[in-house]
C-alpha cells in the first residue's frame, strides 16, 4: 500500500461493483467521502490526487494512447515519481492496452485506464512508485 | 480542498502573559488584550492619518474605487461584506479608518471572520505602509491559509491566461483573460509539471441565465445589465473546456514577479472571491477586472489596460503587458502555447505527407486498419497517421461524451498503443516576449503580437459624383478581414462600433455607423470529411446606400449563411447569400449574393476583392445594384497600416488610408 498519494481507492471502487456510470466518461465529480481519508496527513494530497482523476479520465486515455501528455504529467507530479520510471510506467500500461483493447467494451476500457491509475498509484506490486 | 491543522505562530510573551492570565483570571487576559490593541491600532491610526494613506492610489485599488464627481469616490464593488465602515463604499478614509480597527480586534475564536482573515492583502499593505507598527493579533486563518498553500504546495507565482475569441458565442467574442496561480515548483520545461492542471484558475465572469440569447446578451452587457463576479477553479477546467470543447488556443503568459508581490495578488484574489461588479461589456468586463488584480503590483500610476481609453479588451492587457517592466526587468518571463485539439490536428496533418493523407482519407471512409498496415508505413509514420486519426475521431465524435461511438475506435486504439510514443502533444511552446520566438512548426504568433485593438484612420478619396475628399474613421475594435493576420483568426472580421465619416468641398456627413460586424470564413485545414463548418456574415448599423448619393441614409441589418474553401495561412474564397433589412423604404428587403477572394501574402500584405449583387426583393430585378471591392493593405507593424481601396456602388471611389492602431 502506498504510504501516500492515491491509494487505490478508484481502483477498488470498480473492483467492488459499483456502478460504472460514477465515474463515467463525462465531467462527472467522484464523491470523495465516500473513499474516506484515513490518512490526515495526506488528506489534502489525496483529495487532490482523486479529483484530478475523476474528471479527467478520457484525457489520461486520450495520452496513454499516445505516449503521454500534460495529464499524465500531472499524475507523476502527484504521486512524486516525475521522470525517473516515467517511461516504464507507461510502457507497461499501454503493452496492456495493446493486448487487451480489441477484447474489451468501452467500460472495459475505463476499467484498464483506472488500473494504470492505479499502476501509477503504487497500488499494484507492479511499480511501487510512491515511496512517501 | 481538505483542511490541514497546523500551528499558530509561537509568541513567548503573548504565550507567557497568556499563560499567567489563565492562572489569574481569564476575563483579565481579554481586557488586557484589548486594551493593548486598542492602543496599537490608535497608533497605526493616527500614522494612517499623518501619511494620508487613504488617499493613496493603492488604497483605491484595494477597494476598487472609481472617481465620481466633484472629487469623491465609490467603489465599483456592490457586496456589502466586501466594506467594513457602513460607508465604505463611498468613503475610502472611512473605510480605511474601519479597516485598521478591525485588523487589531482581539482573537475571539471565530477566527475566519477576522478581518485579518477576510482582507489579507489590505493587512499586507498596511503593514508595509507602515511597517513601524506592532501589536497585530494572530487569527488562524484557515480558509485564506488553503487559498495560499500555506503548509504545502504554497502559489509562488502568477500567470495571465488568454483564450482566443470564440466567435460562437457572443460573451467570448473577443477572447477571455483569467489568472493562473501556480505552486511551488511549476515549471513549463519538459520533465516538470508542465501545464500545472491543479492550478487555480480565477476567473471574472457573468454567470448568464439559461436561455439568455446573444444579442440580448450583448445589449444588457453594454448597459451594464448584469453582475459579474471573480470565481475560481482547476485549471485543467478550463484547459478541457477550451481545448477540447470549444477548440480554442490557450496562452500562457507567466509574469516574474518577487514573492511579495505575488502574495499581494494571491490575497487579493481571496478578497475579491464571490463579490459582485457591474459587468460592461467592453469596460468592466475580464479583461478589465483581471488587469487591476495585476495593476496592484505595479508602480503607482501604472497599468496594464489603457487609461487613455474607457474601454478594455483582451488584447489591450496582452499588447501592454508584454512592453511592461518591474523590477527593472520584463514582467513576462515566458509565454507558453497550449493548443486546442483542433489545431493539434492541424499542425498533425500538416506534418503527413501525401501517402500518409491517403491513407487517412481510406480510413475514414473504410474504418479498417488493413488498409493501413499493409502499407506498411514506419512505425514513427504510422503512429503519426494514427495519432491524427485519434485527434479527429475525437473531434467528430464530440469526445468525450460520444468518443465510444466513433467507428473503428477500438482498434485503432489498440494498435495505436502498440506503437512507440511520440512527442507529448500538448507540450508547451516557451517564448521569449522581446527575444525571437523559439521556432515550432504550426505554432501561431502569441496573442500580445496582435494589432492593437482600436483603430483611427484617414484617407484622401476621390468620388466619381462628388470629386475629391477626405475620411475620418475611428472602431472601436478589433479587426477586419484585411487585417495583419497574427493572432487573431485569420479569414474573419470582428468589428464593433465603426464611424466614417467624409468630408467633401461642400458636405460633412456620416459615411456609416457600424454597430456590429462579424464575418467569420471557416477555411478547413485538414479537408478531412466533416471538418468543414459553416461560414457566414453578419452587420448591422447605418450608411448612405450608395456612394454617390450625400443624404440617403438608412438602419440596416444583414447577413446570411456560405461556405469557404481555401489554403490556411495564404487565400480563401467564399460565397455568401445574405439578407438585408434597412429602414430606406420602409424596411425593404433585399437579398444579396457575395462572392469574395481573400489572400494574405505574408505579415506584410494583404488583399481582397469581393463582388455582390443586391436584389430588392419587393422590386423590380433590373433596380438592382451591384457592389464591388477591391483592396489592399500594406505594412506589418502592430501600430499602423496603408491601405489602398477602390469600391463601386452606384458611382466609383478611390481612398488611400493611413491607419494608427492604439
Amino acid at each position: 500500500m502506498a504510504e501516500c498519494g492515491i491509494d487505490g481507492a478508484v481502483y477498488r471502487h470498480t473492483e467492488l461493483g459499483y456502478p460504472a456510470s460514477r465515474i463515467d466518461w463525462g465531467f462527472m465529480s467522484i464523491d470523495i467521502a465516500s473513499f474516506g481519508m484515513p490518512d490526515a496527513r495526506c488528506g489534502d494530497f489525496r483529495a487532490r490526487g482523486l479529483f484530478l482523476i475523476a474528471e479527467t479520465l478520457p484525457q489520461l486515455e486520450y495520452e496513454l494512447l499516445r505516449g503521454g501528455g500534460p495529464y499524465t504529467d500531472s499524475v507523476l507530479q502527484q504521486l512524486r515519481c516525475p521522470g525517473t520510471g516515467r517511461q516504464d510506467l507507461l510502457g507497461a500500461a499501454r503493452a496492456r492496452f495493446a493486448a487487451e483493447l480489441g477484447d474489451v467494451t468501452a467500460n472495459g476500457r475505463q476499467e484498464m485506464t483506472l488500473w494504470y491509475l492505479a499502476l501509477l498509484s503504487g497500488e499494484t506490486d507492479a511499480w511501487p512508485c510512491v515511496q512517501g | 480542498m481538505a483542511l490541514c491543522s497546523r500551528m499558530k505562530k509561537a509568541d513567548p510573551v503573548r504565550l507567557l502573559i497568556g499563560g499567567l492570565g489563565l492562572i489569574a483570571c481569564w476575563p483579565g487576559v481579554v481586557l488586557a488584550q484589548a486594551t493593548g490593541s486598542a492602543v496599537d491600532s490608535e497608533v497605526w491610526q493616527a500614522a494612517a492619518e499623518a501619511s494620508a494613506l487613504h488617499e493613496r492610489p493603492r488604497w483605491h485599488q484595494l477597494v476598487h474605487y472609481s472617481p465620481r464627481l466633484a472629487g469623491s469616490v465609490r467603489s465599483d464593488i456592490h457586496s456589502p461584506e466586501f466594506f467594513l465602515h457602513p460607508d465604505g463604499a463611498n468613503s475610502s478614509q472611512a473605510e480605511l479608518q474601519a479597516t485598521i480597527e478591525a485588523m487589531f480586534e482581539p482573537v475571539n475564536g471565530l477566527d475566519e471572520s477576522h478581518a485579518q482573515c477576510r482582507f489579507p492583502a489590505r493587512l499586507l499593505w498596511l503593514q508595509q505602509e507602515l511597517p513601524q507598527v506592532t501589536g497585530l493579533p494572530t487569527p488562524e486563518c484557515i480558509g485564506y491559509g488553503n487559498w495560499r498553500g500555506e503548509g504545502g504546495s504554497e502559489i509562488t507565482s502568477i500567470s495571465l491566461i488568454s483564450a482566443d475569441g470564440y466567435l460562437r458565442n457572443p460573451s467570448s467574442l473577443y477572447g477571455h483573460v483569467l489568472l493562473k496561480l501556480n505552486e511551488r515548483g511549476y515549471s513549463p520545461d519538459p520533465g516538470g509539471n508542465r501545464q500545472n492542471l491543479l492550478a487555480t484558475s480565477v476567473n471574472f465572469g457573468v454567470d448568464l441565465p439559461s436561455g439568455e440569447s446573444p444579442l440580448m446578451f450583448i445589449g444588457r452587457g453594454m448597459l451594464g445589465g448584469y453582475q459579474a463576479v471573480f470565481s475560481h477553479a482547476r485549471f485543467h477546467q478550463n484547459s478541457v473546456l477550451y481545448g477540447e470543447y470549444q477548440q480554442r488556443d490557450l496562452w500562457e503568459y507567466r509574469l516574474d514577479l518577487e514573492p511579495e508581490q505575488a502574495a499581494l495578488i494571491v490575497a487579493h484574489t481571496w478578497e475579491l472571491l464571490g463579490k459582485e461588479f457591474t459587468y460592461y461589456f467592453t469596460g468592466s468586463n475580464c479583461a478589465y477586472r483581471t488587469a487591476a488584480v495585476i495593476n496592484l503590483v505595479l508602480p503607482e500610476g501604472q497599468s496594464l489596460d489603457n487609461r487613455i481609453k474607457p474601454w478594455t479588451m483582451p488584447h489591450d492587457i496582452f499588447n501592454h503587458l508584454a512592453g511592461t517592466q518591474l523590477n527593472g526587468r520584463d514582467l513576462v518571463e515566458s509565454v507558453i502555447y497550449y493548443p486546442s485539439r483542433e489545431s493539434e490536428l492541424a499542425a498533425d496533418w500538416a506534418n503527413l505527407n501525401p501517402a500518409q493523407r491517403t491513407l487517412a482519407q481510406r480510413w475514414l471512409a473504410e474504418p479498417d486498419l488493413t488498409l493501413i498496415s499493409e502499407a506498411a508505413l514506419s512505425d514513427a509514420d504510422e503512429a503519426a497517421l494514427l495519432d491524427v486519426l485519434l485527434a479527429y475521431s475525437s473531434i467528430q465524435t464530440e469526445y468525450p461524451l460520444a468518443w465510444n461511438g466513433a467507428p473503428g475506435l477500438t482498434e485503432l486504439m489498440a494498435r495505436r498503443a502498440a506503437l512507440p510514443s511520440r512527442a507529448a502533444p500538448a507540450q508547451p511552446l516557451s517564448v521569449q516576449v522581446n527575444g525571437e520566438a523559439r521556432a515550432v512548426p504550426g505554432a501561431p504568433a502569441p496573442v500580445h503580437r496582435a494589432n492593437y485593438p482600436t483603430l483611427l484612420e484617414t484617407s484622401g478619396l476621390w468620388n466619381q459624383e462628388q470629386g475629391p475628399g477626405a475620411m475620418a474613421r475611428f472602431r472601436l475594435s478589433y479587426y477586419d478581414l484585411l487585417a495583419r493576420p497574427v493572432a487573431r483568426p485569420e479569414f474573419s472580421e470582428l468589428s464593433m462600433l465603426d464611424v466614417k465619416v467624409t468630408a467633401f468641398e461642400d458636405t460633412v456627413q456620416l459615411r456609416s455607423l457600424d454597430l456590429v460586424s462579424v464575418t467569420a470564413l471557416n477555411v478547413p485545414a485538414t479537408g478531412l470529411p466533416g471538418t468543414r463548418a459553416w461560414s457566414g456574415r453578419l452587420r448591422a448599423g447605418y450608411e448612405q446606400t450608395g456612394l454617390a448619393c450625400t443624404d440617403c441614409g438608412a438602419w440596416f441589418a444583414e447577413g446570411g449563411p456560405g461556405m469557404a474553401l481555401g489554403r490556411p495561412g495564404n487565400w480563401a474564397a467564399y460565397g455568401l447569400l445574405e439578407g438585408r433589412l434597412d429602414s430606406e423604404t420602409d424596411g425593404v428587403l433585399s437579398l444579396t449574393p457575395r462572392t469574395g477572394l481573400i489572400n494574405h501574402w505574408g505579415i506584410g500584405f494583404s488583399s481582397g476583392l469581393s463582388a455582390a449583387y443586391r436584389w430588392p426583393v419587393a422590386q423590380a430585378a433590373d433596380s438592382g445594384d451591384w457592389l464591388l471591392d477591391a483592396g489592399m493593405r500594406v505594412g506589418s507593424s502592430q501600430r499602423w497600416d496603408v491601405r489602398l481601396r477602390w469600391q463601386h456602388w452606384d458611382t466609383q471611389e478611390a481612398r488611400l488610408s493611413l491607419g494608427t492602431y492604439w
